[in-house]
């Protein structure tokens, strides 16, 4: 394992991905989550945002006042289980 | 060192894993059974292939992932242990200790910055991509394809999405007065906090389970709700034509092992704790970081995640670990606070931790860390029903007023969520009724 430091373990992203994101102007979370991709793995940034919204603040980033947007669903489910909830109509 | 087992297996049942037999308790975790027998290394991350454990062993991070019975990716943290169980490490060439496609953390050093990197010509583009998607992802498809399962509907009054002490307490009193409860949980055992706090309570955890199902509770475990949808109205043309109306309450996906059901609640009681969430240091995601919940669970499972572990964070929650860590037998070393801890170290598991200690620096030897960064209300489900969330210079909070009310006339928040912890059981309790008082009166 080489040394990293990972703000976002499911994607792997790094502190200096982070810090070029910030370089680049992506100063606010919403831009930084869409340049690297932080919180947007299997834990959806149950683990990372509240992170990252502190790293973004102490690095001169706008005030994340707002988490990143909740997408459901919440935990993950498996496709057999979706597959029943389709409307009959639909199916046909 | 390795982590080890304090108190004897009751009812063994064994587990195939990779090939060789794992002992376990019936019904534990399995991903605490594999933790029991030095298994820390589960699974593989999704870009440079970094050796990965479980942290949080309560279904929040991406470390526990396993090939189960031919089904890729479950989450093995959430899984009762059960007699010939196939558990297999995915998405390595290899095995999970030695990954073959580690070597793209060798290659990156400075992570891979994909906005760039092979941009520069089409073919290669092309190709690279190709690669990157066979090196990448986690798990491939079910050895059989799965049955649709089937899937119900059910009207209730009230809603509880958490079964912690609050969650329970207002589960019960709503059902007290009447009112028809379904109680989701995602763990395989109700009580929340009380099972795993460093003095756990599980008798009490117990009691109110029995009380709440008593007053006529409906309890779902192992289960989360997904999401929340308003229904609309079925119109023709555009919205400026025809506005779309929001039709009766709103549906609320609830997912479990058995499948979903779709519930329409006319009150909704947010219940959900607190995400305990990470901190960034050196190598703080290989296998033997854990954060403190988990840590404290597999004490409560009987199990030491180390024979010295280094403490990062602060308070009681962190004091309590030491005490509970030293009563079991283990050394400690810090608490350190978190703005301190450099590097965790190791190659194949952790051998120590690197701290800043005033212009210097040290390593203090340790074979496990448990963190305990700033938490946050778990919110998501919180904020698709219309709760106010906001940063609070550290983590999420909901705002919420008082017996839990919120910007959702629907929906009222309650327990550790809206930071209420157990050291004051009686305010847990006190602020649930309240909630549940206040419900009762609406829906009568």
């Amino acid at each position: 394992m080489s040394n990293k430091v990972l703000v976002c373990r499911c994607e792997d992203v790094t502190l200096g991905e982070l810090e070029e994101a910030l370089e680049k102007g992506h100063d606010d979370l919403e831009s930084v989550k869409r340049y690297t991709g932080f919180g947007t793995g299997w834990c959806q940034g149950k683990q990372c945002v509240a992170l990252v919204a502190r790293l973004l603040v102490e690095r001169g980033g706008k005030t994340p006042t707002l988490p990143i947007t909740p997408r459901q669903p919440f935990h993950p489910v498996p496709l057999a289980h979706l597959a029943e909830l389709v409307d009959e109509e639909e199916k046909a | 060192m390795a982590p080890r087992r304090i108190r004897p297996i009751e009812t063994a049942v064994h587990l195939n894993v990779d090939g060789d037999e794992v002992l376990a308790e019936r019904g534990e975790p399995v991903t605490v059974a594999l933790t029991a027998a030095g298994r820390l290394t589960l699974c593989r991350s999704v870009k440079y292939h970094r050796p990965r454990g479980a942290v949080c062993f309560g279904g929040r991070c991406d470390g526990c992932l396993m090939r189960v019975d031919g089904v890729a990716s479950v989450m093995t943290c959430r899984l009762p242990a059960d007699d010939g169980m196939r558990v297999e490490t995915q998405n390595v060439v290899g095995t999970a200790k030695r990954d073959l496609l580690a070597a793209t953390d060798w290659f990156f050093p400075d992570g891979m910055n994909h906005h760039e990197m092979f941009t520069w010509n089409e073919a290669i583009n092309k190709v690279m991509q190709k690669v990157a998607r066979r090196i990448a992802g986690i798990g491939t498809l079910p050895d059989d394809v799965l049955a649709p399962t089937p899937s119900d509907e059910r009207e209730v009054d009230v809603l509880v999405v958490g079964g912690g002490p609050a969650g329970l307490h207002a589960a019960a009193a709503c059902a007290r007065a009447g009112r028809s409860v379904l109680l989701v949980d995602e763990e395989p055992k109700v009580g929340g906090s009380l099972r795993w706090w460093p003095e756990p309570m599980p008798g009490i955890a117990d009691a109110l389970a029995q009380d709440a199902l008593g007053a006529g509770v409906t309890l779902r475990s192992r289960s989360s709700v997904v999401g929340v949808y308003d229904p609309w109205e079925d119109v023709e043309g555009t919205e400026a034509e025809a506005p779309a109306r929001r039709v009766g309450p709103p549906v609320a996906v609830v997912s479990g092992p058995d499948g979903v059901t779709r519930v329409r609640p006319r009150r909704t009681v947010i219940a959900t704790g607190r995400h305990l969430g990470a901190s960034a240091f050196e190598d703080s995601d290989q296998p033997g970081v854990v954060d403190l919940r988990a840590a404290c669970l597999l004490l409560s499972h009987g199990v030491l995640i180390g024979e010295r572990v280094a403490l990062v964070g602060e308070g009681a929650l962190v004091d309590g670990l030491e005490a509970a860590l030293a009563a079991a037998g283990a050394k400690t070393v810090g608490p350190f606070a978190e703005a301190d801890v450099l590097e965790a170290r190791g190659r194949t598991s952790v051998d120590g931790v690197r701290v800043r200690d005033g212009d210097a620096e040290r390593v203090h030897d340790c074979d496990a860390i448990a963190v305990l960064p700033p938490t946050s209300a778990v919110y998501e489900l919180a904020a698709q029903a219309g709760v106010e969330v906001a940063f609070d210079g550290s983590g999420y909070e909901l705002s919420v007023g008082e017996a839990g009310a919120t910007a959702a006339p629907d929906v009222r928040a309650v327990g550790w969520a809206t930071g209420a912890a157990i050291e004051t059981l009686d305010a847990v309790r006190a602020q649930a009724e309240a909630a549940a008082a206040a419900i009762v009166e609406e829906t009568a």
